[in-house]
């Protein structure tokens, strides 16, 4: 036996990983530095050159990327939400509060069997899901999350939302057919129902908006209501915001208006028969959808990603870390070191029971605490688009909340109701809303 | 290092390329429309295709026109198309479309006036048809509200008129079922 | 949009105005027959006099694309007055099979929107939408007694037939638009002019858009070989919107030839007018040949009506010919305006026999007529002589004034002139056959008395003066029909 199988005998097992993986690592790392050095250069140039074509991919990836960790969190919300509505615990067994269950949840999902019912019309009942989830994401696609944050600024983006939006119903009608079960059958039926005599009310009521935008592309709309609070579109539309949020609540299928999937009347509806990945496609468009619901209203009525009063920003900050010289790497390499040991220092002094090796990890936490909110704080200042996302987000999520809170307390319409009260009450209210809205524009000649 | 703008070896530009694929999927699954012996399945190859001229659409420069195509024909009409065949669907009738008898014939009149109209398309030229028009927004309501404002409100007219006879044919009397 | 544009679409949008307050009528006093009908009567008169009023001025309105010209105002008071008289026909009818009229009536006013706006229109999109807001009101019409197998039948028929024949109609209309480059109808015959100028041969785009224009239109008048739908249509609906359909669609659809192949394709008559010439002679010879073999006299009228569309082709076909421009479409103007009446009160009395339900109008129905209702019997022998061409009826004049200009024109309208007269022999036949039943046949069994209503009764006299005031004092009109003629020439 030679030395070196010797040594590696005398190895535990995770030094025979990493003295293989680091190795390897190595190898790979300089491989790829040069491989970067020498095609570097003309794949960069290649996307410089193609730079809205690399955009557009970019955003549609990100886009479909993002749906999943915002379904899941939008999840974990409604299911800790509710239990609390009701003086429940909800989940709490699963990370800190139970926050990693909807990401358990989805890996059940993933990993159940798939099954298709006898009688089914195989194709169109594999197609469903893609296409209800396909149009939420392409709905996403034209959102704008923050200023020149958005995947692409259609000039007819509101409609192209629509349009998106509306293909929704298509899934649901092909999943209620082609489940071979008259329970989904009529969740189906239910949704193309509900769904084409919202769209009407729904679409109407942001013509107005887009009169007073003068334009349809809901990055321009959300710049039109620049300024503060009192320049967003709620204040002259607030019949339109009505109108606009109950259609869409309706064109969600959330509470009260799920009637295509009121699981005490008609099992699960459209989704009774679908289970595994199929399903999970469902359940994530769906709240998916409400995300894109609220975003949308957000966007439309309540400034996007505009702040409420006129905030200070960017600060422009003066430093330019070029200029520090060799002083930047001894910063970047004693400055963590030294902040630790300086954290930790006083725990250790003031506290006698805490030793020294537990009072640098309080220093290492704490450090790593300040250091993200400093460079938050610094991003925070220095590009607009941060402090833009995060108000959309904040906004979007009271929405959200909001559907939440409905689907914790609001009972559910019957079918008649819901038709009635689409075309007798808000078709009639957003006809009105338009009358009076190009009336006031032709009257005050903007 | 750009894209070339034309497809490498044949020389065929990207939008030709794209027109040709979206014209094959629109001819594709218009046939399927007639061919498949499904009603429903028709219905959603029906939707295919309009969705394929949706894109022709945004390759003229209509994108108002493709949004529209896709809100009002795919979102609305072939889903209440769809919505009424299923609603009216008992068992008593034939699940299958079952009338296909003249298949035949239609298809050799449908194979000889695409041949005409192939020659003609070939054949005529064309001098009114230029390059195609961006047709912005604002310029089409213009258009649509000035020049054509009565074609417009006729065409409310007779929505108005065809909305009041489908409710009369549709509409339960009041006494007995319909 | 300006105040005189306005005005000079006063006539239709009263016309869609009336249908509406139709309409509203019924909203507030529900089930109520005689307010629906008061309106519609007060407005139909409204719209004759406001028709009258617009047409002494002949004017353009939105940029041309709508011209008021004594055609317009001839064509517009005709509709009216056809459409006045469907409605006194209709009510009897209708009470007795349950139906409602404030729908009917309205449904009616919009057709009636519709032919006007094709009469009035100057632009190709107009002229498209005024076609189907024409048609469409005519699909419900004929299944308007919905509970009706035979109706559904025949409405369904119609409906699927009409929407084909409107997509190749519109197929041929974008043809003619991607040529000229515009969809004003001047602009088009300038265009068009500037194209067949030389003797160069038709191109083949324009020859498609010919061929797709007239095969639509030849559905719509119910033109051999494209009549098929007619006798199921005609004979399921109900029978005054028989009457209806018989007349306004297809005058209409005559309307709509008379702005588009004489006002916009008119430079190409050169190309178009050996098709009218074959579609003329194919009509009117097979219409004639199957309305002999028909039991049903609903049936055989629908054949003769088919048989009616050839005549009025020939008036057609003696325009495109220098020598008769104006005679052509003054014979096709007036022999519109008799087959109108004439026809109108064929299916009128019919209607009348039908006040009960469960009759059928088998030829048996009208034995022994002339004894028990003398005066429908000598009402429907009028008309049928009427129809048949025979002097001093209205359809004698029409037919002569036709065949006169066929003979000017020459050549091969000359021989529809031969075909028409031949054919108008052969058709004496089958309209004497229900005369004969009226009067030489013994009814079986014995059928209860009939009671004609007012205003049914009234309809027909006024229907039968006028065939016969056309008839006998066909100058009346004749100015009338002149200046209409010689609007769309200019």
């Amino acid at each position: 036996m030679t030395v070196v199988g010797r040594t590696w005998e005398r190895l535990t097992i995770p030094g025979k990983i990493l003295a293989v993986v680091i190795p390897l690592g190595a190898v790979l790392t300089a491989g790829l530095a040069i491989l970067i050095a020498v095609i570097g250069g003309a794949v960069v140039q290649f996307l410089v050159d193609n730079l809205p074509l690399v955009r557009f991919v970019v955003a549609a990836t990100i886009v479909l990327l993002m749906t999943v960790p915002s379904a899941f969190l939008i999840i974990y919300m409604e299911m800790k939400v509710i239990a609390l509505m009701n003086l429940r615990y909800g989940p709490d067994r699963v990370g800190p509060f139970g926050s990693a269950l909807s990401v358990v949840h989805g890996l059940k999902v993933l990993m159940k069997e798939d099954f298709t019912p006898t009688g089914a019309d195989v194709p169109v009942f594999t197609l469903a899901p893609v296409v209800v989830y396909m149009s939420s994401v392409m709905s996403l696609l034209v959102l704008p999350f923050a200023p020149g944050l958005f995947g692409q600024d259609f000039n007819i983006g509101l409609l192209y939302f629509f349009a998106m939006g509306g293909l929704t119903v298509v899934g649901l009608l092909m999943a209620g057919w082609s489940s071979f079960n008259k329970y989904s059958l009529l969740g189906g039926l239910r949704s193309a129902a509900q769904v084409i005599s919202y769209e009407i009310p729904l679409t109407l009521s942001v013509v107005g908006v887009i009169l007073l935008a003068g334009t349809m592309s809901l990055n321009q709309i959300v710049l039109g209501q620049a300024g503060n609070l009192f320049d967003w579109y709620i204040w002259r539309q607030p019949l339109a915001f009505v109108v606009f949020f109950i259609a869409v609540t309706a064109e969600a299928n959330r509470t009260p208006f799920d009637l295509t999937e009121a699981d005490s009347e008609i099992v699960a509806g459209f989704a009774t028969e679908y289970s595994g990945m199929r399903f999970g496609f469902f359940f994530f468009a769906e709240y998916v959808n409400v995300f894109i619901a609220s975003g949308l209203t957000v966007a439309v009525f309540l400034g996007g990603w505009n702040a409420p009063f006129n905030w200070p920003w960017p600060v422009a900050v003066g430093l330019d870390p070029g200029s520090l010289g060799i002083g930047l790497l001894l910063l970047l390499t004693l400055g963590p070191p030294l902040a630790i040991v300086v954290l930790g220092l006083p725990f250790y002094l003031l506290n006698s029971r805490i030793r020294f090796w537990q009072a640098l990890i309080i220093g290492f936490g704490l450090f790593n605490v300040i250091a993200v909110a400093a460079v938050l704080g610094l991003a925070f200042l220095s590009f607009d688009w941060v402090v833009g996302l995060l108000w959309f987000m904040g906004k979007t999520y009271v929405f959200v909340f909001t559907f939440v809170w409905m689907r914790g307390t609001l009972p559910r319409v019957r079918i008649d109701q819901l038709m009635g009260f689409a075309w007798k009450w808000l078709l009639p209210a957003a006809l009105l809303n338009l009358f009076v809205t190009a009336f006031a524009i032709l009257v005050l000649n903007r | 290092m750009a894209i070339p703008d034309a497809l490498p070896f044949i020389n065929l530009a990207w939008g030709d390329l794209l027109f040709l694929i979206l014209s094959a999927v629109l001819v594709g699954s218009a046939l399927l429309v007639v061919t498949l012996r499904d009603i429903i399945r028709c219905g959603l190859a029906m939707m295919v295709c309009f969705a394929a001229l949706a894109g022709l659409y945004v390759l003229i420069g209509a994108p108002l026109v493709a949004a529209a195509q896709v809100l009002v024909y795919i979102g609305a009409i072939s889903v209440l198309v769809l919505f009424a065949i299923m609603l009216t669907q008992t068992k008593a009738a034939p699940a299958r479309l079952v009338f296909q008898t003249q298949a035949l014939p239609a298809a050799i009149a449908a194979a000889i006036l695409a041949f005409l109209i192939a020659l003609t398309v070939g054949a005529t030229n064309w001098n009114a048809v230029s390059a195609p028009i961006r047709t912005g927004t604002a310029i089409l309501a213009r258009v649509l509200f000035d020049q054509f404002v009565l074609p417009f409100e006729i065409v409310s007219v007779l929505l108005l008129a065809a909305v009041i006879g489908g409710i009369f044919l549709a509409k339960r009397e009041q006494d007995g079922p319909a | 949009m300006s105040w005189a544009d306005l005005a000079t679409i006063a006539p239709l949008a009263a016309a869609i105005l009336v249908a509406g307050l139709v309409i509203l009528t019924d909203i507030a006093l529900p089930g109520r027959r005689v307010p629906a009908l008061a309106v519609s009567f007060i407005g139909l008169a409204v719209v004759a006099g406001l028709a009258i009023a617009v047409g002494v001025h002949p004017a353009t309105a939105f940029g041309g694309a709508y011209r008021v010209d004594d055609l317009t105002t001839y064509l517009d008071l005709l509709f009216v007055a056809v459409i006045a008289l469907t409605l006194m026909f209709a009510p009897d009818y209708l009470a007795a099979r349950d139906l409602p009229l404030p729908e009917f009536a309205a449904v009616l006013i919009f057709a009636l929107s519709g032919v006007m706006l094709i009469s009035a229109s100057a632009d190709l999109v107009i002229l498209f939408l005024g076609l189907e807001l024409m048609v469409l009101p005519g699909y419900l019409l004929a299944g308007f007694a919905k509970r009706d197998a035979l109706s559904t039948e025949g409405a369904i028929k119609y409906f699927l037939l009409g929407s084909f024949s409107s997509a190749i109609f519109l197929f041929g209309l974008a043809f003619v638009w991607g040529l000229t480059g515009t969809t004003r109808i001047d602009g088009v015959a300038a265009a068009l002019k500037a194209i067949a100028g030389g003797s160069t041969p038709l191109s083949p785009g324009l020859a498609m858009g010919l061929a797709f224009l007239t095969t639509g239109v030849a559905f719509k008048i119910a033109a051999v070989p494209f009549h098929y739908w007619t006798p199921d249509a005609y004979q399921g609906s109900p029978t005054p919107v028989t009457g209806y359909l018989s007349v306004v669609p297809k005058i209409g659809a005559f309307a709509l030839i008379l702005r588009l192949f004489v006002g916009a394709l008119g430079p190409l008559s050169a190309d178009w007018d050996i098709i009218i010439v074959l579609l003329a002679a194919a009509t009117m010879t097979l219409g004639n040949l199957v309305a002999l073999t028909q039991d049903s006299v609903k049936r055989m009228l629908a054949y003769s009506s088919i048989a009616h569309t050839g005549y009025m082709l020939i008036g057609l076909a003696a325009w495109s010919s220098p020598n008769s421009r104006i005679e052509g479409l003054e014979g096709l103007l007036y022999y519109g305006a008799a087959y109108a009446f004439m026809n109108l009160g064929a299916f009128a009395v019919i209607a009348a026999l039908q006040r009960r339900t469960g009759i059928s109008s088998q030829l048996e129905t009208f034995a022994g007529l002339g004894r028990r209702e003398p005066l429908l019997a000598a009402l429907m022998t009028l008309f049928l002589l009427s129809l048949t061409g025979i002097p001093p009826t209205a359809g004698f004049f029409a037919k002569a004034y036709i065949i006169l200009a066929a003979v000017q024109a020459g050549g091969p309208a000359g021989i529809l002139a031969v075909i028409a007269v031949l054919n108008a022999a052969v058709a004496a036949f089958y309209y004497l056959r229900v005369v004969v039943y009226m009067f030489m046949r013994d009814p079986r069994g014995e059928p209860a008395p009939l009671v004609v209503g007012r205003l049914m009764r009234s309809g027909l006299i006024v229907t039968a003066v006028l065939t016969v005031l056309l008839g006998l004092v066909p100058g009346l009109l004749l100015p009338i029909v002149g200046n209409a003629a010689r609007a769309l020439t200019l």
